[in-house]
Parts: structure tokens; C-alpha cells; sequence
């Protein structure tokens, strides 16, 4: 039999957590668009530590399928990020898909639409909604201002991924603390589809990992820390000419209020840098030593 | 009448009917299939175990040592031995890694030489390639010497193409019925493999705790970068691609796409039987490898997770693809044991069946067939 149909193996990660009735259409949907298109692919689905019935639910939608179906089971919840470089590690394709969530506000056909925009050169190919939330344009406004990168980062739906993307990045970083940015900073070619839309899902811990990822992909934290380090220096001078106004008016006696005011600033400042310096050594230590950043419980193929 | 009468003709048959026949025993080998060695001694990964595959359980591991000089020593002419046969540790999913996997090697007593992973891998995807020592044997010379061997034993019969039907017990002997003849003798072994619980079944035996899985064995031609190396990446969902024998191609096995199907039930039961035109039925397993009903081949599986790991230049191709019934002890699932089960079902007259899915313990039989 001969098909049209692509030949690249296709990986499709998919991150599950307590995500119940959406599941199983999530997944109805994605394989319609596998299958139309593709002639091989696989789906990984990251089961993080679900407690609903999303993974029966689907093990029972897989039964008869003809293609495989992987389930990273974790052995505790956590979070999007882990769970999407286990599932990263786990896929083989030639083409990886990255869905973060099973919400599908955009139209199915951006599922191709994707791989055809990687194929015009593309390695990394996010799929994005045209309408953000005020937080999320807060992050991204920010993120964008002090990244090294040459692209803009955006909120997105889902995004594809090649080989040489996945392999590229993780020359760079064993574990990657926030994908989107260490795709960004590959220095491999990115584009953006839009659609008309807004992703309704709001990710746990997204704060922390968006503090995360200031840190670590810009220079937003290192600027903050100069800033203060130059207004105490400022500040420091100030002290300085009013020591010395004081000493020249012949008022040597009010010395109390200004070396408590210097200690207090000073000091205010000191730790203010502190940590600063201290959440850089924590993210070194964490990415230096902490090689696996998650706990597999087991790995579960399902074919028919 | 026969003093054993022994039922399938792969290794483990052929070496009991070897070492009786030697001493003079009559001996009566019924095989199923066309010839000797079409089923798994001749399907599978070929390797003969030094014990590497099993860094989680150390009694499997230092006993295929033990057996493996024995083994490379008697049936040395079947073994390719001239390629470097490279052990990795995934980077990830793996249930060990590049130190427990050195530490174990230690502690085993068996070769573990550090290379670097670049040198065959992907980045970052293993962390850490170890050369070792492992051979891998060639079904096909072996079988050819074991009938050469058997030819000079007068007092051996094999019958190929017959079918056990019937079992029974005497108050002396065992009354076997396989493909309308019946023969008789005071011991019986069931060296079956996969068919172990159908004649457990015809005897009246309990049968053994197993599930069975119908595996592929894929064959690939490989460019001369590959011809002297074997690949196995362990300890979890990964793939070996090693020497075949003496082939000239090599064998590519995964974990997770080797096995097409599982059945968990005591004889094995599978949805392909019923497209099998009659030949395979739960309680009477035909040869997969022969069966029209056999699966479509898992390579762009196979092949996609093997290109994964390795360097580009490290090139494979299809060539063909063999598929065999495995069966699998469930006690060795949470450690990664692969004993070799030799049981004494009945005694006086004595019926014995042997389980191993390795070739090199078949030294295991010689307790028993010395009794």
C-alpha cells in the first residue's frame, strides 16, 4: 500500500495531571491527526502522579490501538516541567511533540500545520494563542527585556521539536529547568504559528519556575543585584558629604543617628545582593549535582 | 521401548540425547517442527551469557560466568568471538548505572574496560560504555554438529515432525503418543521451552508459573563501522545490536518492542491463533516463525529507538525478521533473574522438565541425567 503520508517518526509527549474527562477526546483528537498524516509515530503520555481516573480511562481507549502508547507513570506529582523532560527522554522520534496540556483551543490541523513549518527549516515550532493573560505578558515582557536569546518567548499551546533540537539542548544542560527558554537559547531557528484563542490552564508552580527562569536564562537578576549594589554605593556617598558637612559645621556630637543609619542601609543592602548570590549557587548546585530531576515509578507500553 | 524418551529437539534436548546416547542409553527424540533448532535455540539474541545482562541479581550473573569458559570451551567452533561487545548504561529510565554497573562487574569477577560513550552514542544519552567480554553462538553450526554427534550414537532416534498427543503413565514407564506412534520409557524429559505447560497439560502436571511473549528478533545488515561491535544498552527499556552467530548480520532486539504480545495465561493463549489456519491453538503452540499468522515486524520501532542512541555513523538496515514464543517465569520480574528451572515432576517412572532461557546453562541437565 502506498500512502502520501509523512515518513518521520513522530513522538508525541503528552503531560497528564487529574485531567478526567479531557483526556481520552485529547488523545482521540491527537491520533486522528497522527494518523491522517503520519505513517510511524508513538504516543508518550507522562502520568503525573494522577490520582483521577485519567490513566484507567485511557489504558481502556488504548487497548486496541495499533500504535504504541507509553505511560511514564511518576511516583509523585511533580510538576509540568520534570515531567516533561522525563517524557523528553523517553521519546524517540525524529519529531517530537511537546503538549503541555490537553486544553485545545486551537483548531486540530495546527497539530501538521506544525510539522510543516518545521520542515521549512524550523527546529523548534511553538504553536501560539493570540490572546495572553496580563501575568503571563508581565513574565514574557520581562523574560524577553533581559534574555541573551534571538527569539521572543511566547505563551504557547503546544510546540515541535527535531532530533537535533532535543540533542542540542541537552548538550548544553543535562536537565533543562524550563524547555521553552533552552529551545530559545539553542541558537537553532524558531518560529511561532498564531491562533485566535486563549489557553484557559494555569500551570502549578508556575511562579517559582518563572523565578527559575529569569534567573537563569536573563540577566534580570544580575541587573537587579547592580542596581542595588549602586544604590548603596550612592547612598554610601551621601552618608559620606553629610559626615563631612556635619564634622565641618562643628556638630560632631549627632554621630548616633548616622552610624545607625549607615548600619541599617548598609546592611539592608549587603543581604539584599546576599540573595541574590545565594539563589545562583542554589540554581548551580541544583544543575550540577542533582543530574536526575525526577523519579520514575515505572514505564508502561501499550499496543494492541 | 526406549530408556528416555526426550521431547523437543533444540538444545536442551539434543544435548540430554547426546550425553544418554553416549552411554549407550536408547533414546527417543520427538520434535514437533520440521528439524532441529527452528524455535528459540536458534531465535533469540544468541548471546552467550557471561553474566552481564543480570547486574541486578549477582547468583544469575556469577553462574553464567561459571558455565560460560565451560561452554566456550566444548562448543567453541559455533561461537563468533572476534568483535567488541560494548555494554552502556543509559543515561536515563535505567534501573543501573556506570558505577553500580562497574561495581557489579567487580564484584562478578568479569571484564568491564571503560570507553568513552561519545565514541558510540548520542550525547548525553549514556553515561557510561563499558568493553567487555560475551560471545555470541550460531544456532545452525551448532545443530549441524549436534546431528554429526548424534549420527555416531546408534542407539538415538530423533523424529522430526511429530506431535506429542498423549501422555501416559505406567506403573514403570511413560506411554508417549506423538504422531500416531506411541513409545514407552521409564523417563521422560520435556525439554519444550515454550511448550513446557502444553505437555505438562497432556501429562497431568501443574504447570509452571509462566507468561509467555511473542517475540521478534530482527536482522540487520550492518556497515563495517557495526560489524565487529555489539551494542546492548540496559537496564530498562533499550535495545542490543550484536553479532548473529556467524552470520555475518546482526540481531537487533528492544525491550519494549521485542515482545508483540503478552498472555498471562498458564498455556499460552493469543488473538493470532485463531488466524493460524488451524496450525496453533492454546494447549498446542505451532512454530511462530513458520506461522502465516506471525505479526508485522516492530522495525520502525526497533530501528527508531536504536538510531536514537547511536552515533550516525554507526549505520543498520533491515535484512529480515524472526519471531519465537518466550516464556517467562513470573517470580523474576522485580529482580532481573533468569534461573534455570529443572524440575523433577514424578518419579519411578521419572518425568523431568527443564526451563532456561539461556544457552549456556544447559550443564544444568547433567545432574539429573546422570541419575
Amino acid at each position: 500500500m502506498t500512502t502520501n503520508k509523512e515518513k518521520n517518526f513522530i513522538s508525541a509527549v503528552v503531560y497528564l495531571h487529574n485531567d478526567g474527562a479531557r483526556a481520552v477526546p485529547f488523545f482521540q483528537m491527537l491520533k486522528a491527526q497522527l494518523d491522517a498524516h503520519f505513517e510511524q509515530y508513538e504516543l508518550v503520555a507522562v502520568d503525573d502522579a494522577c490520582t483521577d481516573d485519567t490513566v484507567p480511562s485511557l489504558r481502556d481507549w488504548a487497548k486496541d490501538l495499533d500504535k504504541p502508547l507509553t505511560f511514564l507513570h511518576m511516583s509523585l506529582y511533580q510538576k509540568l516541567e520534570p515531567c516533561m523532560n522525563a517524557g523528553l527522554d523517553a521519546a524517540i522520534g525524529d519529531y517530537v511533540y511537546e503538549f503541555d496540556t490537553t486544553d485545545t483551543p486551537y483548531p486540530p490541523e495546527m497539530i501538521f500545520a506544525a510539522y510543516q513549518t518545521a520542515l521549512a527549516g524550523n527546529d523548534i515550532v511553538s504553536v501560539c494563542p493570540d490572546r495572553v493573560k496580563g501575568s503571563s505578558r508581565l513574565f514574557y515582557g520581562v523574560f524577553n527585556a533581559n534574555s541573551h536569546s534571538a527569539y521572543a518567548l511566547r505563551t504557547d499551546a503546544f510546540r515541535l521539536v527535531t532530533r537535533r533540537a532535543v540533542n542540542r539542548v541537552h548538550a548544553s544542560s543535562e536537565h533543562l529547568p524550563y524547555r521553552k527558554a533552552a529551545y530559545a537559547a539553542s541558537g537553532l531557528k524558531m518560529a511561532d504559528l498564531t491562533f485566535s484563542g486563549q489557553i484557559r490552564d494555569k500551570a502549578a508552580g508556575r511562579f517559582s519556575l518563572a523565578a527559575d527562569s529569569l534567573a537563569l536564562y536573563t540577566n534580570a537578576g544580575f541587573k537587579v543585584s547592580v542596581g542595588i549594589a549602586l544604590v548603596m554605593m550612592a547612598l554610601a556617598l551621601v552618608e559620606l558629604i553629610y559626615t563631612v558637612v556635619v564634622f565641618c559645621t562643628g556638630h560632631p556630637v549627632a554621630g548616633w543617628t548616622t552610624t545607625m543609619f549607615v548600619l541599617t542601609v548598609g546592611f539592608a543592602g549587603v543581604f539584599a545582593v546576599l540573595a541574590m548570590v545565594v539563589k545562583y549557587l542554589s540554581l548551580l548546585v541544583d544543575l550540577i549535582f542533582k543530574k536526575q530531576k525526577y523519579l520514575i515509578e515505572s514505564v508502561e507500553k501499550i499496543q494492541k | 521401548m526406549y530408556d528416555k524418551i526426550i521431547i523437543g529437539a533444540g538444545l536442551y534436548g539434543l544435548y540430554a540425547a547426546l550425553q544418554s546416547g553416549r552411554r549407550g542409553q536408547r533414546v527417543l527424540v520427538l520434535e514437533r517442527d520440521a528439524e532441529p533448532f527452528m524455535r528459540a535455540t536458534y531465535i533469540n539474541q544468541a548471546r552467550v551469557h557471561m553474566g552481564y545482562h543480570y547486574p541486578r541479581s549477582y547468583s544469575t550473573a556469577i553462574k553464567s560466568a561459571h558455565y560460560f569458559e565451560r561452554f566456550c570451551k566444548d562448543y567453541g567452533f559455533c561461537l563468533r568471538t572476534d568483535f567488541d561487545q560494548i555494554y552502556a548504561t543509559s543515561a536515563h529510565f535505567s534501573w543501573t548505572n556506570a558505577a553500580e554497573f562497574r561495581r557489579f562487574c567487580r564484584a562478578a569477577g568479569i571484564r568491564c574496560d571503560d570507553v568513552p560513550p561519545e565514541k558510540y552514542f548520542n550525547h548525553g544519552l549514556c553515561d557510561g560504555a563499558f568493553l567487555t567480554t560475551e560471545y555470541t553462538y550460531d544456532a545452525h553450526v551448532l545443530r549441524d554438529w549436534f546431528l554429526k554427534e548424534l549420527a555416531n550414537c546408534p542407539t538415538v532416534e530423533i523424529r522430526c515432525g511429530r506431535t506429542v498427543e498423549k501422555i501416559e503413565r505406567g506403573p514403570d514407564t511413560w506411554r508417549v503418543t506423538a504422531g500416531g506412534d506411541a513409545a514407552e520409557a521409564p523417563f521422560v524429559l520435556n525439554a519444550t521451552y515454550a511448550g513446557v505447560n502444553d505437555i505438562h497439560a497432556l501429562a497431568g502436571f501443574e504447570p509452571f508459573k509462566i507468561k509467555y511473549e511473542l517475540c521478534e528478533i530482527i536482522l540487520c545488515e550492518v556497515d563495517k563501522r557495526l560489524y565487529n561491535t555489539g551494542i546492548t544498552v540496559m537496564d530498562g527499556p533499550f535495545f542490543s545490536l550484536m553479532p548473529f552467530g556467524q552470520t555475518g548480520l546482526h540481531s537487533l532486539t528492544s525491550v519494549t518492542f521485542t515482545p508483540h504480545e503478552t498472555s498471562y495465561d498458564t498455556v499460552a493463549t493469543f488473538p493470532c491463533q485463531e488466524q493460524s489456519g488451524g496450525r496453533c491453538r492454546p494447549g498446542s503452540l505451532y512454530n511462530c516463525n513458520e506461522c502465516p499468522a506471525k505479526p508485522k515486524s516492530a522495525w520502525p520501532y526497533m530501528g527508531q529507538l536504536a538510531r536514537k542512541y547511536l552515533r550516525e555513523e554507526y549505520g543498520f538496515a533491515y535484512k529480515g525478521s524472526l519471531f519465537s514464543m518466550k516464556p517467562i517465569l513470573k517470580a523474576s520480574e522485580i529482580d532481573d533473574s533468569r534461573p534455570t528451572v529443572v524440575r523433577k515432576m514424578a518419579s519411578g517412572p521419572d518425568f523431568v522438565s527443564v526451563l532456561s532461557g539461556k544457552i549456556n546453562t544447559v550443564y544444568d541437565l547433567d545432574e539429573v541425567l546422570a541419575q
